[in-house]
């Protein structure tokens, strides 16, 4: 590897991961860290704690942020629209539909894989519709625009299905669905995120040449010997498999696959390809520090961690719109 | 229910209900509606069939209602004011939770309402099943099942092993748990469990975090699934493997909801199934 500042801000970016899950890993309600371990009388509750609970949830974090930077930052590099992520052109909120539908009606309890199959179903039609609705070559309003009619149409789906699911704790839960949680996450919630997330991972491999050529223009780049049907193709699916696992885990958390990739961006030197695993890396930071702000907050019920990203992102949001709108005046 | 039944049960309906409107009438026999499942279940417990005007939906259902095979027959309401209009009754009872909007209108319409506080322990039980009694004229009835149930208790808890008090918590969707001054918590301790509730600081009802009960290292955990086979969120974390692995009791203990939710004779099963499960 050479040492260029490209090079060295993945070094950092994986530096700033692995510290931010170590702190993950040493906080927690229970007042416990990996010193106990040595030092408590009852090391066996500690392990427990920092293994059965602490180690999914830091690993689901890390994941799952790592997921919505990544598949922000393909999107941004694929529809060639500095305002495409998973949670403004809907597929996040069309991934909490697939989920809803799977746990609600009792499908997961005879097959858990149904569980991120109904919310990689979801991603992936919401893609579509998106993409249909707002046409090729569409103009940054336009698809937003029908990223919001996916979104209400998926959120309000969301209620219903709530509000007439057996269960009577379904219909407190929509908060939970329209701004995620990682607590109370289990190993088992684990084993079901990774197998499709990893596929989805997999299918990003080699698409980031495609993107880089693609920043010329799509008929450059198919001049160039792009498959443009085939790159679209792939990295939808590999969206839908990345957002539809992480979703039915932890709920649409919104805002990391629309600030991330455009605060690297100026670190990558704009090329969407290097890109990709830099907002990998920095969607994991971003998610990991929100956990870790929602568990320093002051004993009591928890705060969900999509109002931080939120909070975080939607002013960023705003601050990208006045951007665009100088452009175009 | 083939037709020849329904129409002969209909036939039964309106001819009571005839006798109830004359019968109240003349004799002055209160005709009660209930707006919330617990004041359900003391009315079903206490009032003769022909008192009855109206029961919750919810005490039908027999996961969340004891008295459920009772409240089959009788008209059923969804709490809301405008269902209780044409049944006219003399008396609408309901617990103090209910909404302020609901009771207003109530009282603005002219209905006689009588709010019960929910019970916090056994004691309050009894109180309230008097109070019930008395706007009923059923005291009798009331005694009578206030002593048996005292002597169930009291048969409960006089074979009691005291020498050895396990460490129990109730655990409930989300993570909710009953402290000693709830019905639920006091008869936890009626079965001589001790409730580490209260280590994690909760009187009455509060939420214990996954960590702080792995800490506080339960023996055994209660269960007590409100609506068992339907799937939320909120019953994931019930599932979460540290909790089987913390207690030394291989599997938890299952109250069903209907036996204590809320307060009534049915106590007495949740204590039977408590002490069993020592």
């Amino acid at each position: 590897m050479d040492s260029t500042p490209r090079s060295r801000l993945l070094y950092w970016l994986a530096l700033i991961v692995s510290v931010l899950m170590l702190v993950s890993l040493n906080l927690g309600m229970g007042q416990v860290s990996m010193i106990d371990l040595f030092t408590a009388g009852d090391a066996a509750a500690v392990w427990l704690i920092l293994v059965e609970i602490r180690l999914p949830r830091t690993m689901i974090a890390a994941i799952t942020g790592a997921s919505l930077g990544l598949c922000g930052a393909a999107m941004q590099g694929l529809l060639r629209n500095p305002l495409a992520s998973p949670g403004l052109i809907g597929s996040s909120s069309g991934a909490a539909l697939g989920a809803v539908i799977v746990l609600y009606l009792g499908l997961s309890q005879h097959n858990w894989l149904l569980l991120p199959f109904g919310g990689m179903l979801g991603a992936l039609v919401a893609l579509i519709l998106v993409y249909l609705l707002a046409g090729r070559d569409a103009s940054i309003v336009t698809i937003v625009l029908a990223g919001v009619a996916i979104n209400a149409l998926a959120i309000s789906c969301v209620s219903l299905i709530l509000n007439f699911a057996p269960s009577p704790y379904a219909v407190q839960e929509i908060v939970l669905w329209t701004l995620g949680s990682v607590s109370n996450l289990s190993m088992n919630d684990l084993w079901i995120l990774l197998p499709p997330t990893l596929l989805g991972w997999l299918l990003f491999i080699g698409t980031g040449r495609s993107l880089d050529l693609l920043t010329l223009g799509e008929d450059t780049a198919q001049s160039m010997g792009i498959d443009l049907v085939f790159l679209r193709t792939k990295l939808f699916v590999a969206v839908a498999l990345c957002v539809g696992a992480a979703v039915s885990i932890t709920g649409a958390i919104g805002f990391i696959g629309l600030v991330v990739p455009h605060l690297l961006r100026p670190l990558v030197g704009y090329q969407p390809g290097r890109l990709l695993i830099a907002s990998a890396f920095g969607g994991a930071s971003m998610l990991l520090g929100a956990d870790i702000v929602v568990r320093l907050m002051p004993p009591g019920p928890e705060i969900k961690i999509g109002v931080l990203t939120a909070i975080v992102g939607a002013p960023f949001f705003l601050f990208l719109i006045l951007k665009t709108r100088r452009w175009q005046i | 229910m083939n037709p020849l039944a329904r129409s002969l049960f209909k036939l039964i309906l309106l001819t009571s209900l005839q006798f109830v409107l004359v019968n109240s009438a003349t004799s002055g026999t209160v005709r009660i509606a209930s707006l919330n499942l617990c004041t359900d279940q003391l009315v079903l417990v206490l009032a003769d069939s022909e008192q009855i005007a109206s029961v919750t939906f919810l005490s039908q259902h027999s996961t969340s209602s004891y008295m459920a095979a009772e409240a089959a027959n009788h008209h059923i309401n969804y709490g809301q004011v405008e269902e209780l209009i044409p049944i006219r009754p003399d008396l609408v009872v309901t617990l103090t939770y209910s909404s302020p909007a609901t009771l207003r209108l109530l009282q603005h319409l002219g209905f006689k309402v009588e709010l019960f506080i929910p019970a916090k322990n056994i004691g309050e039980v009894e109180a309230n099943m008097r109070r019930m009694a008395k706007l009923l004229g059923q005291e009798t009835r009331a005694e009578s099942l206030i002593r048996s149930m005292q002597e169930r208790f009291q048969a409960l808890t006089s074979t009691l092993d005291r020498s050895r008090i396990p460490r129990g918590i109730l655990y409930e969707p989300n993570g909710y748990t009953a402290g000693v001054k709830t019905l639920r918590g006091d008869l936890i301790r009626l079965a001589g469990w001790h409730n580490i509730a209260s280590e994690a600081g909760i009187e009455s009802v509060g939420v214990v975090g996954l960590e702080a009960l792995v800490l506080a290292r339960p023996e055994r955990l209660i269960l007590s699934p409100y609506a068992p086979g339907t799937s939320s969120l909120g019953h994931r974390v019930l599932n979460h493997p540290a909790l089987n692995k913390v207690t030394s009791h291989p599997t938890p203990l299952i109250v069903p909801a209907k036996y204590w939710m809320c307060g009534g004779p049915m106590n007495a099963d949740a204590v039977t199934r408590l002490i069993e499960g020592r």
